[in-house]
């Protein structure tokens, strides 16, 4: 079937199971408000101002346990929402940020609501991406939500030039990444080694618990363990 | 930074830390070189990376937590380790000690003002604990993490780590979103909501019935807290002139606004609210404008040497 890049975008969404994209529409990305305007299964919250639509997406995401999507246009859009991706790059909350650019062939060339987001937003993502051609659209979005979610979450931010958006190509839909791993047991420790061994008698012992708890869905575990070993929660 | 003090100590003195899921920020650890001096930490972390990156650990555990603790507890079902119930019962008895300092009382008899940590402790009452709770940053984070007694994962929401002020409102929307018919409230400060007032109309087109309590004391407080302890009381630019009228401004977005100024209206008020299901409210709370949060770790102390009130 052929596609645009937009439509391939909505499509994409819609296989991930997104239910609300918190955003704001400018020149860069309205292809992409052209496609999600055709269509129902995706929600778009219009924020006034890009700041707010990553906060909104971050608040989702933190009490859903679900990644946030956000869509925002070039340049100022993409200025405005770096201090929300910060906010959830210091506390590794998952969010799939999309912020339009300027055509492919104008990259560079100090353009109309140009700036260099993925230089940008390098230093307080998890990943980011520039995708350069349509062929790689729905692969890149496919591999996003699953670095954003995967491990240690974090926001990931999708960079996508207008042109990318008005292409038309054939399109499937990737059932996996292509290049992603698996994640499988990914657990080291020395306890297996040592398991004999007692590395120390505690009389006085705290359990300092942090974000990863609540974002790795350990608290009733937490719990658990905590109960069974005789302590009480928590220390106020 | 703003602990308890039976929390800071029972840190300062345990002889083992089992960090999960932590990663030993500045704000919990004070001075790293009087941080935990009597334990060996033990760290169970998903990210490699984190691992002794702030603190040295004794024993690193890379992994989910939820599969390391379920291990543990694997562990403890089919061997005969347990711990020793006496000690920790002695450990118990420590703790208690210290946390009869009661290091969290207030003023609860002020008759002229409202107390900010008041405010709080109705709201925990009143919503028994299971709303879901947003903040922007400062003082009013600071309580909201004391009094509100948050005992379920993903109730209370807020910017820990980049500390963004204006973070509250707008995730409160994305919240209430998620989840229409729970009780969302925005616990913040008039300096904090003005970052993002704009997102009010968002609220209206999305119809969602936040309650924002603002915590008016006049001035950027946590800014103000630190004038006052550590810059001889040099109030440089935290007092905020020129306030807007915030019931009238909820007004104008088409919501429901409200000013508390008495102590004895608090309850009330906070019940009127929550019991507008299908309503923004924005509530405004002037409140004691020199309150400070207590206990207080300053900046390159240990977790033993804290301000208390």
């Amino acid at each position: 079937m052929e596609l645009t890049g937009a439509e391939i975008f909505v499509r994409c969404l819609i296989e991930e199971g997104v239910e609300y994209v918190f955003g704001y529409p400018g020149g860069a990305v309205l292809n992409l408000y052209d496609a999600l305007y055709q269509q129902d299964q995706v929600k778009h919250v219009l924020v006034r101002h890009e700041q707010g639509a990553t906060h909104a997406a971050d608040g989702y995401a933190r009490a859903t346990g679900r990644p946030g999507v956000v869509l925002v246009t070039s340049g100022p859009g993409a200025t405005n929402a770096v201090t929300g991706i910060a906010t959830a790059h210091l506390d590794s909350i998952p969010l799939v940020v999309f912020t339009g650019q300027v055509p492919t062939a104008l990259i560079g060339n100090d353009a109309f609501q140009e700036v260099d987001a993925v230089g940008i937003t390098r230093p307080c993502v998890k990943h980011n991406f520039l995708v350069k051609d349509v062929a790689d659209l729905a692969d890149t979005i496919k591999k996003a939500f699953y670095i954003a979610m995967t491990g240690r979450p974090g926001p990931v931010v999708v960079d996508i030039p207008k042109d990318v958006t008005s292409k038309r190509i054939n399109f499937t839909i990737p059932k996996k990444s292509t290049s992603v791993l698996q994640s499988g047991d990914q657990r080291s420790s020395d306890t297996d080694q040592e398991g004999g061994k007692s590395h120390a008698i505690s009389w006085r012992p705290v359990f300092y618990t942090g974000g990863g708890v609540i974002l790795g869905n350990a608290a009733a575990r937490l719990t658990e363990l905590t109960r069974m070993l005789g302590f009480q929660l928590p220390i106020r | 930074m703003h602990g308890t003090y039976e929390a800071n100590l029972a840190m300062h003195h345990c002889d083992v830390l089992i960090a999960v899921g932590a990663r030993f920020d500045d704000r919990v650890t004070g001075n790293i070189a009087k941080f935990c001096p009597q334990a060996q930490i033990v760290h169970i972390d998903e990210d490699p990376s984190s691992i002794s990156k702030n603190v040295k650990v004794d024993i690193p555990i890379v992994g989910h937590c939820d599969q390391v603790l379920s291990e543990m507890i694997h562990l403890l079902r089919s061997g005969d380790i347990r711990p020793d119930a006496e000690a920790i019962a002695r450990w118990w008895e420590q703790i208690n000690e210290w946390r009869a300092m009661d290091c969290l009382k207030y003023d609860r008899a002020a008759s002229t003002v409202i107390k900010p940590q008041q405010v709080l402790e109705k709201l925990y009452q009143l919503t028994g604990g299971k709303a879901f709770v947003t903040s922007d940053v400062g003082q009013h984070q600071m309580w909201t993490a004391q009094f509100y007694k948050f005992d379920q994962p993903r109730r209370w929401i807020n910017s820990g780590g980049l500390g963004t002020m204006g973070f509250g409102l707008p995730a409160a929307i994305g919240v209430q979103l998620a989840y229409p018919n729970e009780t969302v409230v925005c616990i913040t400060g008039e300096g904090s909501i003005q970052m993002c007032i704009q997102e009010l109309a968002t609220a209206k087109q999305w119809r969602t019935p936040i309650k924002i309590i603002t915590l008016n004391n006049g001035y950027l407080g946590m800014v103000r807290q630190w004038q006052e302890f550590f810059y001889g009381n040099r109030y440089s630019q935290s007092y905020l002139e020129s306030l807007p009228d915030f019931v009238k401004l909820a007004e104008a977005y088409g919501h429901v606004g409200m000013q508390i100024t008495r102590p004895q209206d608090v309850e009330g008020a906070l019940r009127e609210a929550l019991a507008m299901k299908d309503r923004l409210v924005f509530m405004d709370f002037l409140t004691d404008k020199t309150e400070n949060v207590y206990p207080m770790i300053p900046a390159g102390a240990g977790q033993n040497e804290m301000l208390l009130v």
